[in-house]
């Protein structure tokens, strides 16, 4: 199950605070356009982790040592 | 089971369009616009890596079949203004396969867009650009075709959207060997293909004068770091006399860039990267400049097989890079 929306953890991921090696290539590229938009003023943290909580929900399966090791507790 | 993606002869090819089966395909001009019409899209190359090795081809045909995977699929054409638009047409449960003609507008304006598109990362996007025999560069033009009307161009995108059954998922990976190296950083101060001055450690320098002076071997890709993923921009040429670089994709302004790591054998790295589950692949292509820098004709890449391709697609145009396309149980 993908962790709750509201977990610090998903900002984190979209202000570069959490300094792991993420695996999937697709989690990767959009963290990263995620990240650029974020530190550019084109979205808001609230919208950027939904939309980045919407992609984990629909490739939980894909994601799920991703999510495993971001989300430890 | 393992999806049919290999190098065959027309007549079998023929045979598959036929039986109505929905085929990606990879051939010399002639032969696909010679093929019957059908539920297929093609695009024009000659390189290919075959289970035998790295060849090149101008009698067979490079098909990969869909048609057991999927639940249906729709072709669409994308022209230059409309290619922000390339993910608006595609499944919910699914992927969009693009070709695109290399040394094109559409391919240019793809380029420097693909990473505004709106929801880019919500569904792959994977694909290649399609090129032409080497010693036909400035006589000929890569193309595309459309297998359903049999037209055909050299400056429009040509899609297949293709929707999966629900307990299955496609996902999109890369296999980049190139990883940075430790030498000097590069920022570009804007976005393009082309460079003349950039700040190397933060000093603003002209790239082709340092090239000249440090020797900088151009084989090897400059490589930008996304959240872990390594992305490749690869040199096209260096024009001293304008002191200017050009590249084969396009630099981000805002992004911290080093040169690769050399590689002292490409085969044998690759080996060493290959996917957990080639099993469940039913894509892959790599890049024509790992072709020609890593000697791969008559070599095979851990029985990976696939066009040989002018630039892939993997969201956004990637050089030096394989991509493939894995589909698995939800």
């Amino acid at each position: 199950m993908v962790p709750d929306i509201n977990r610090l953890e998903w900002q984190e991921l979209i202000k570069g605070k959490i300094q792991l090696k993420i695996e999937s290539f697709s989690l990767q590229m959009k963290i990263s356009s995620l990240n650029r938009n974020f530190k550019n003023g084109i979205i808001k943290i609230d919208r950027a982790v939904k939309e980045l909580h919407d992609l984990c929900e629909k490739y939980e399966k894909i994601y799920t040592n991703d999510l495993n090791r971001i989300f430890k507790n | 089971m393992k999806a049919l993606n290999k190098l065959i002869t027309v007549d079998e090819t023929v045979k598959l369009i036929n039986e109505k089966n929905t085929l990606i395909l990879a051939a010399e001009e002639a032969i696909l616009e010679n093929l019957p019409k059908g539920n297929w899209i093609g695009g024009t190359i000659p390189y290919f890596m075959d289970e035998k090795g790295g060849c090149l081809s101008k009698e067979k045909v490079f098909v990969t079949d869909f048609t057991n995977y999927i639940e249906t699929s729709k072709i669409e054409l994308i022209g230059k203004t409309e290619i922000t638009n390339v993910v608006k047409g595609r499944y919910e449960n699914g992927f969009t396969f693009m070709l695109i003609p290399c040394f094109s507008e559409v391919l240019n304006d793809f380029a420097m867009q693909a990473q505004s598109i709106e929801d880019l990362y919500n569904a792959p996007l994977v694909g290649w650009v399609t090129g032409i025999d080497l010693d036909n560069i400035g006589k000929q033009q890569p193309k595309v075709f459309n297998g359903n009307t049999g037209f055909n161009s050299d400056n429009i995108a040509i899609l297949m959207h293709v929707k999966l059954p629900d307990n299955k998922i496609a996902e999109l990976d890369i296999i980049n060997i190139f990883c940075q190296g430790d030498g000097d950083t590069f920022e570009f101060l804007e976005d393009g293909f082309s460079c003349k001055d950039c700040l190397i450690n933060g000093k603003k320098t002209n790239l082709a004068d340092y090239i000249k002076a440090t020797g900088l071997d151009v084989r090897l890709p400059i490589v930008a770091d996304y959240s872990g993923a390594s992305i490749n921009i690869s040199f096209q040429q260096v024009d001293e006399k304008n002191k200017t670089v050009l590249f084969y994709a396009p630099l981000r302004k805002n992004t911290v860039y080093k040169q690769a790591k050399p590689i002292e054998d490409y085969v044998k790295l690759f080996n060493e990267n290959m996917p957990k589950d080639p099993e469940s692949m039913i894509f892959s292509c790599n890049c024509i400049l790992n072709y020609l820098y890593s000697e791969l004709e008559g070599k095979t890449t851990g029985g990976i097989t696939g066009p040989i391709t002018f630039g892939e697609i993997a969201y956004v145009l990637v050089n030096q890079t394989m991509v493939y396309l894995n589909i698995c149980d939800k």
